[in-house]
């Protein structure tokens, strides 16, 4: 299994075709994050997003035993717009946008399970990590997208732009602005206010 | 020519886009910049973070995925 992990998607490939299922499962381990994580922001239900992982890997699977699989070096990038697009078309087909389920099922906000209600204030500050989950949740959508696909999913901006069909620069730049807006949400409640207008 | 970076730039070299005599120049020249040195912590802190805040898909999606696989292999 080390020496399968060790190898190139182009060398798994040519294990698989001479009959190594294993390196079919490296496969889907190598690049199921960033595939799953190309559905779920478009879904944004982690059940729908591994049933779209699923498919593009069974999607992916009847190519290669068809022989209809030309990509062979950018495996990636043809696996997580395979996903993505079937996670667009999930949701054209829904006749309402998806609710969003946390790790239970049940419906409160979204992946980053945070109570849509919830403020800053609510968080202890020694709890970084939820505050950060809460200070992602506030971002927009689109720079939501960004951050998950470049920090979580670890995809270049070349692969994320000719994934969302947005040019480089404005991802760059939703990644700019996801910074700057998640330092002003994670500014500490005792540095808010400017104390020379503000005096105490 | 000293090349003025950008928050762009910066982007671009965390994600190992930005060519290397760029990238070696940026590295070089971000201390000197108090604004670029916090723009990259806070760059670095948020990939850091990020990923532990989700979890990716279960073991579900692969158990499906080679069961099928095994099951359409021996069906050719």
């Amino acid at each position: 299994m080390n020496t399968l992990r060790a190898s190139t998607d182009l060398e798994l490939l040519e294990s698989f075709n001479s009959g190594n299922q294993k390196a079919f499962e490296t496969l889907v381990r190598r690049h199921q994050k960033q595939i799953y994580t190309a559905a779920l922001v478009v879904v944004r239900d982690r059940y729908v997003a591994e049933d779209i992982l699923q498919e593009t890997f069974i999607k992916f699977f009847k190519e290669l035993r068809t022989g209809r699989y030309e990509e062979r070096n950018k495996m990636q990038a043809y696996l997580v717009r395979i996903s993505h697009n079937l996670a667009i078309d999930y949701v054209r087909k829904s006749a309402k946008i998806p609710l969003i389920t946390n790790v239970y099922g049940k419906d409160i906000f979204d992946f980053l399970n945070i109570d849509a209600e919830i403020s800053l204030d609510d968080f202890d500050g020694d709890i970084e990590k939820e505050r950060l989950r809460w200070a992602i949740h506030k971002l927009p959508d689109e720079v939501r997208e960004m951050v998950l696909l470049r920090c979580f999913a670890q995809m270049s901006y070349k692969d994320i732009s000719e994934l969302i069909n947005v040019n480089q620069n404005s991802c760059l730049g939703r990644m700019h602005k996801a910074v700057q807006l998640l330092k002003k949400y994670l500014v500490p409640k005792e540095k808010r206010y400017d104390q020379k207008l503000y005096p105490k | 020519m000293i090349k003025n970076f950008t928050p762009n730039d910066v982007l671009k070299n965390q994600s190992g886009e930005l060519p290397t005599e760029e990238s070696e120049h940026l590295n070089a020249s971000i201390s000197e910049s108090p604004d670029l040195e916090t723009f990259v912590d806070a760059i670095k802190q948020l990939e850091k973070q990020v990923p532990t805040l989700l979890s990716g898909p279960s073991d579900r999606p692969l158990k499906n995925i080679m069961d099928y696989v095994k099951k359409n292999i021996k069906d050719k």
